[in-house]
Formats: C-alpha cells, sequence, structure tokens
C-alpha cells in the first residue's frame, strides 16, 4: 500500500448536485448585476428629466407622462432601455450583517413577516449597503427546492424624499393593490441586459411606504409562486 | 487594500474547487449526504462574503477551505459527538446499494479514516480529500509546514499499520 491510495477514496460529486449548484451560483451572479444595473439605471434617468424638464417645457409635458405615481411612490415608466448599455456596472460595496446588529443600525423600521411561503428558510446574514443618501437592507428566503428563486425583502431608508427611492419600469409593470387597507404597487418584471429589453415575466415585487422615511419591497423570482402568497406575506409584516 | 471578490471566478470555482470540497467532507466527515450539503453551504458563504476575500492575504483556495473547516467545526459541535466508527458503519450499512460499489479496501480505509483524532483527519482529509499541499493546509490549520509533514507522515504510518493488520 502506498500513500497515494488514500487518494482512491475520492469521488466525483453527482453531476446533478454540480450542475444545480453552478445554476445557483450563476443565477446570484445575474441578480447581482441586475441589482446594481437597475440602481444605477434609475438614478441615470432621474438625472436626465431633471436636465430636460429643466430647459424644455414640451420635454417637460412628454416626460410627464412616462410617471406614474402608485400608493404615494414615483414609477419612471419607458419602453426604452435605460442607460448607457456601454457602461460598466459599478458594484456597490455590501456589508453582512446579524439581523440584530441591522435591527440596531439601520435607521427605519426592520420588520420581518410572520407568515413565509412553506419550503422557505430566512437567510442569516443580511445584506447591507448604501447608495447615495439611501441605506439599504435586504432580507432573504432561500427555496428547500434549489431550482426555485428566492424571496427578497428590500428595505430602503430615504430621507430625502421617495422620490430618490423611485424605480424605472417597463410598460405595463404596474398595478395597484391593497395591503391591510392601505395602498401598494405590484411591479411585474426586471430590465434584461442581455435583450435591453423589459420583460414583464421573471419577477414579481410589491412595493408600498412604510412610513414617511421607508419604503419596503417584497419580491421574488419563483415564477410559480402566486401573487396571493406574496401578498400574504407582505400582509403579514406588522 | 481593496477586496477582490470582482476578480473571482465561480465557474472555475465550481469545475476546480466544488470536487475538492465535496471530497474534503467525505474524508472529513464520512458520509456523502452531508458532504454535499455542506459543500453547498460552503460555496453559499463563500457567495455572500466574496467582498472579504483579500487576495493579498490568501489564495482563494486557502480561504475557502478555512470557511469549510469552521463548517465542519460547527458541524461537529452540533451533533456533540465526532463520528465515531458505529456511527460510520451503521452510515454505510444503510446505504447498501452504495456499498456495493465500493471495493473492500474502501470500506477499510474508511474505518480506518473515522478512528482518527480529530486533527489527523482532518490533515489526511486536506491532503487527501481536497488534494491541498502541505503548505496550503498549514495556511488553514495555523500549524507550520514542517509541522504538516510530520504529523502526516506519522498518520500515513498509522494508517498503513492498521491496513497491514487487518489485511
Amino acid at each position: 500500500m502506498n500513500d497515494d491510495y488514500l487518494k482512491q477514496f475520492r469521488r466525483s460529486p453527482d453531476s446533478k448536485f454540480v450542475e444545480k449548484i453552478h445554476a445557483r451560483l450563476e443565477k446570484k451572479q445575474r441578480l447581482q448585476v441586475i441589482r446594481n444595473y437597475s440602481v444605477f439605471s434609475a438614478l441615470a434617468v432621474m438625472f436626465l428629466i431633471g436636465i430636460l424638464m429643466t430647459f424644455s417645457s414640451t420635454v417637460r409635458a412628454e416626460v410627464l407622462q412616462t410617471i406614474e405615481e402608485i400608493a404615494g411612490l414615483r414609477f419612471d415608466v419607458t419602453s426604452n432601455y435605460p442607460g448607457d448599455p456601454d457602461e460598466e456596472v459599478t458594484i456597490v460595496p455590501s456589508e453582512y450583517l446579524s439581523l440584530i446588529e441591522a435591527q440596531n443600525r439601520f435607521p427605519s423600521p426592520v420588520m420581518l413577516p410572520t407568515y413565509v411561503p412553506q419550503g422557505y428558510e430566512r437567510q442569516t446574514d443580511v445584506e447591507f449597503f448604501v447608495l447615495g443618501d439611501t441605506p439599504t437592507l435586504v432580507i432573504r428566503w432561500d427555496s428547500n427546492e434549489k431550482s426555485a428563486g428566492n424571496i427578497e425583502l428590500d428595505i430602503k431608508h430615504c430621507p430625502s424624499g421617495f422620490e430618490n427611492c423611485g424605480m424605472t419600469v417597463g410598460e405595463g409593470a404596474l398595478e395597484e393593490i391593497m395591503l391591510n387597507g392601505k395602498p401598494a404597487a405590484v411591479i411585474r418584471g426586471a430590465w434584461n441586459y442581455d435583450t435591453q429589453q423589459y420583460d414583464l415575466s421573471p419577477m414579481t415585487a410589491i412595493q408600498w411606504k412604510y412610513d414617511e422615511n421607508t419604503v419596503y419591497t417584497l419580491s421574488t423570482w419563483d415564477q410559480d409562486m402566486p401573487l396571493e402568497e406574496l401578498i400574504r406575506m407582505s400582509e403579514s409584516i406588522p | 487594500m481593496k477586496a477582490s471578490a470582482e476578480d473571482i471566478n465561480w465557474d472555475s470555482v465550481v469545475s476546480n474547487e466544488l470536487p475538492r470540497l465535496y471530497n474534503y467532507f467525505r474524508y472529513r466527515l464520512g458520509d456523502e449526504v452531508i458532504a454535499e450539503d455542506l459543500t453547498s453551504v460552503v460555496l453559499e458563504k463563500a457567495w455572500l462574503k466574496r467582498h472579504r476575500y483579500r487576495k493579498d492575504r490568501a489564495a482563494f483556495s486557502t480561504w475557502l477551505f478555512a470557511i469549510a473547516k469552521n463548517e465542519v467545526i460547527g458541524y461537529l459541535r452540533k451533533r456533540r459527538v465526532s463520528v465515531p466508527v458505529s456511527i460510520t458503519e451503521k452510515a454505510t450499512a444503510e446505504t447498501a446499494e452504495h456499498m456495493l460499489e465500493q471495493s473492500q479496501d474502501l470500506q477499510q480505509l474508511s474505518r480506518r479514516l473515522a478512528e482518527l483524532p480529530e486533527r489527523e483527519r482532518e490533515l489526511v482529509s486536506l491532503k487527501f480529500g481536497a488534494d491541498l499541499n502541505n503548505r496550503e493546509i498549514a495556511a488553514i490549520t495555523g500549524l507550520s509546514e514542517s509541522n504538516v509533514g510530520t504529523v502526516l507522515s506519522r498518520v500515513l504510518q498509522k494508517i498503513r499499520e492498521g491496513w497491514e493488520g487487518a489485511r
């Protein structure tokens, strides 16, 4: 027996397992790029709107048609891919905190839902990053079925009003609903970086004003999850 | 120095590091299902903590296996016991189909590994499961490179003797 014999105990991992892990990491990378790009795009579009509205009354009238307000939140609606696709994506550095640490540090209330759809489990760490003057927390629930998407709760603290916390969405993405008797926005879809089109299918989100400086957004990439489940989870947040 | 999260090639992590992690856990804990679970957990944690990785401080694999080592410690602490031979044998017996695929030699080797003290099994797992060299193992375990070599040499001798005795 020589020492190399000990290596014969090694085995290749199951190919399905490897594929699942690979798909999961790829998805995380994709989501990160989309999130960063969405934030950048929102800022770029808002800047352009500001410039145009300052200098042209015609443009001002035109632009006003592309702004929708739902539940006190402002959305820029366009069919054109926002921003410059050649622009390099800026990665916003994140910190990962325990929930208690996040609740102590975050300037807005951090409340968790009491109802979570079956098969989802909350990640221990909470992501925290600051973009401009907007601190944001992201709390995630992973599905036990690895192929399904996760659920995210984004909490934004908007110290200078909700205009800086708005989103740029495609046409047909918005719908108003009621959460516990208060208005909220359902947002369907996301910008596709590759096709530069707004795709209505991959993501569903519910967004609402939690208080005068706080926006809550509950979203999922699980296409099989009915909207009712997301509403139920949103309504269970105290 | 800036964190190097954007430098990590995750395709390469899956193709190169995942099999090493998986085999490290197999050697270390003697259970394939747990090895898959912990491999998945470690890669998930590496993704979450990617901004903390510093290229100037350690090779990516060293950083990854430091996470894996902590995961084993946490796992064993939760179970409050290491994996005794009896458990290994029971687990092996429970997966009868799996046993058929394995040779008698491999079963014997599994028993030999389960008999080792935790630290020695850790070193064997990193060396032969994860296929790391002594320098990498030293960086992960905090031992000196020569110490790793000495301990491994002693452990291998012990395994060899046990192996010969069992024949």
